[in-house]
């Protein structure tokens, strides 16, 4: 390695740089992780609230209503952006997400061409089991809900059984899905069979799954938002997100203000620690100046020290945030179906703010005064 | 060839200016070797600085092979010490992180394979063959300041100017150090500080000064 080199300083004064590359390195490895954790949080939501409304929008009845007025239904197979429309009964499960409490939508639907067609659109395949039939109280769930609940294949699911789920009634999961949307099927036919046992029909409508033609996902939303909110409820991407948003909002927010003030807090500590260290190197610059060195290459040393050694610490504090993100995604949260996102483009961004803050908070003032200083003052020694 | 023409060198002192340097008329030809000799404060290293455009006059010019030095900017100035001056202090101002072999590398900005091999056959010649990989702190005194020579002659200075550079060597490492400086290129001019005068040999010109003014 060189005599000059940008590195060759900070290896050979361990002792003295130790503080400030520990400083450097966990926090850039906190606001990795910090960023990992809220993007993961997002993604997990998104994944449990927009996914299902990416391909398909809901329509339910109000609690005014006890089916979906046959206008509507009408209405709504009219327009000319709708592929298809199949009456389904709408139920939620609950599951445990990274932010706390959740939901996914479990489509209870009679015909068997209409629920695989429901998961096509939706990517979704059957990953074991199979699909669930008219003949018992049966539901297929996503493999992440089923491991987030600690539950398999066999095991009976619903509200009789677990007081905490939303899922009302209890229903035997004969089988899993897998894909991004987390969305869960059942028959309807039993459930219709139960209300006809109790003197009821449900010949009409209480919720209606509509899927859009190629490319009309949108125009079809619109035309569903415009629909009477007395009468029914939609559930479309554009809703959903216009809520979701709402709520990550907030959370972006607090996450940008977090890591201002981290970085902030941190360029002004680091800064002075290596501002500190630099001006005890005074005789170093002063004789280099002394031997000819332009004030200039002396600068550029000192910037090129500080970028090194704060690129490094990045670079090691995003490897230190990676193996904090596999550890807990190994250890803890891949039994629960969860998991942190690795490097995600906000994370990128937010860490890089550590190495450009601190080096502009270090070099600025060291410059400065170099600027000023008198290196020959130091060789005849009265500095 | 060095010299200068009538140099001062003033500092404010409160409301009145303190001389360092008064009027100094000197002409140094190459292959001369020039020792400054003097009280403390008399103006030795002050001249040294100044002669070597460390410091700039308040008046007066300094002449390097003929060109003035007064007028030129301060990357000029800096070619000029980097290629044609070697420096030696009472501090020898060794980088404490550096080996031995590196510190003498310093005194030229090339760290190529041929420079290795010239930073070595120097320090072979200062009697520190067996320090090359050595830290500072694994080092004397004495060892410490003949790297730093050692360093002054990495850049084959055409002018070495040595301020007090025997100080901390003994009487007969101070005379091996003093020929080294002396002999290390033909033509080489040498200007020491030193209030040593038994390390002289005799075939060196003697500049007095006092009270900032030279006696020769």
């Amino acid at each position: 390695m060189k005599p000059l080199s940008p590195i060759k300083f900070f290896i050979e004064n361990k002792r003295r740089t130790v503080v400030i590359i520990i400083i450097l390195l966990l926090s850039v490895a906190v606001v990795s992780f910090m960023t990992s954790l809220v993007t993961s949080i997002i993604t997990d939501a998104s994944n449990a609230n927009l996914k299902p409304y990416e391909y398909c929008s809901a329509i339910s009845k109000t609690s005014n209503e006890l089916f979906i007025k046959d206008s509507i239904v009408d209405e709504v197979k009219s327009y000319p952006e709708t592929e298809k429309v199949i009456s389904v009964i709408n139920s939620y499960t609950s599951f445990q997400a990274l932010m706390g409490n959740t939901s996914s939508p479990v489509y209870f639907i009679s015909n068997e061409d209409d629920l695989k067609s429901v998961m096509d659109i939706n990517h979704l395949t059957l990953s074991e089991g199979r699909l669930p039939n008219g003949d018992g109280y049966e539901v297929i769930l996503h493999e992440n809900v089923l491991k987030n609940k600690s539950m398999k294949i066999g095991d009976n699911i619903g509200k009789d059984e677990q007081e905490d789920e939303w899922l009302v009634g209890k229903y035997k999961i004969v089988g899993t899905l897998k894909g991004e949307a987390l969305i869960g099927f059942g028959n309807k036919s039993i459930i219709a069979d139960t209300y006809k046992n109790a003197g009821l029909t449900l010949d009409k409508p209480m919720a209606l799954l509509v899927i859009a033609k190629d490319g009309q996902l949108d125009n079809l939303n619109e035309k569903l938002d415009q629909l009477d909110k007395r009468d029914v409820m939609v559930e479309n991407y554009s809703s959903i997100k216009r809520s979701f948003d709402k709520q990550i909002d907030s959370m972006n927010f607090l996450l940008k203000i977090i890591i201002f003030v981290v970085v902030f807090i941190l360029s002004i500590s680091v800064g002075a620690l290596v501002f500190i260290i630099y001006i005890g190197r005074s005789d170093e610059f002063g004789i280099l100046y002394a031997m000819g060195y332009r004030k200039s290459f002396i600068n550029k040393l000192i910037i090129k020290e500080l970028a090194a050694l704060s690129s490094i610490c990045w670079v090691f504090g995003y490897i230190l945030s990676f193996g904090m993100i596999y550890s807990l995604n190994l250890f803890v949260l891949s039994d629960k179906g969860q998991s942190l996102y690795f490097f995600t483009d906000d994370g990128l961004i937010n860490t890089l703010s550590i190495p450009i803050m601190v080096l502009i908070c270090a070099a600025y003032p060291i410059l400065r005064r170099l600027k000023k200083w008198d290196p020959i003052a130091v060789i005849e020694r009265r500095d | 060839m060095i010299c200068c023409k009538n140099l001062y060198l003033e500092y404010p002192d409160g409301d009145k200016t303190k001389t360092i340097l008064n009027n100094i008329n000197l002409t140094i030809n190459k292959g001369e070797n020039v020792i400054l000799l003097g009280p403390s404060g008399s103006g030795k290293s002050s001249l040294i600085y100044l002669l070597s455009s460390l410091r700039k006059a308040t008046r007066g010019e300094v002449f390097f092979n003929e060109r003035s030095l007064t007028n030129e900017n301060v990357r000029v100035i800096a070619d000029v010490r980097k290629n044609h001056f070697g420096f030696i202090f009472q501090m020898h101002f060794l980088l404490p992180y550096l080996t031995v072999l590196e510190n003498v590398m310093l005194g030229k900005n090339d760290f190529s394979k041929q420079n290795k091999i010239r930073a070595v056959e120097i320090l072979i010649g200062l009697g520190l063959s067996e320090h090359i990989s050595k830290k500072l702190h694994q080092m004397s005194g004495g060892q410490r300041q003949r790297v730093a020579i050692a360093r002054a002659l990495m850049n084959d200075p055409d002018v070495i100017f040595a301020d007090e550079p025997t100080a901390s060597l003994d009487h007969q490492t101070a005379c091996e150090v003093i020929s080294t400086l002396k002999n290390h290129k033909k033509d080489s001019i040498l200007i020491m500080a030193t209030h040593d005068t038994s390390i002289l040999s005799g075939n060196e010109r003697i500049i007095r000064l006092a009270d900032g003014k030279t006696i020769e």
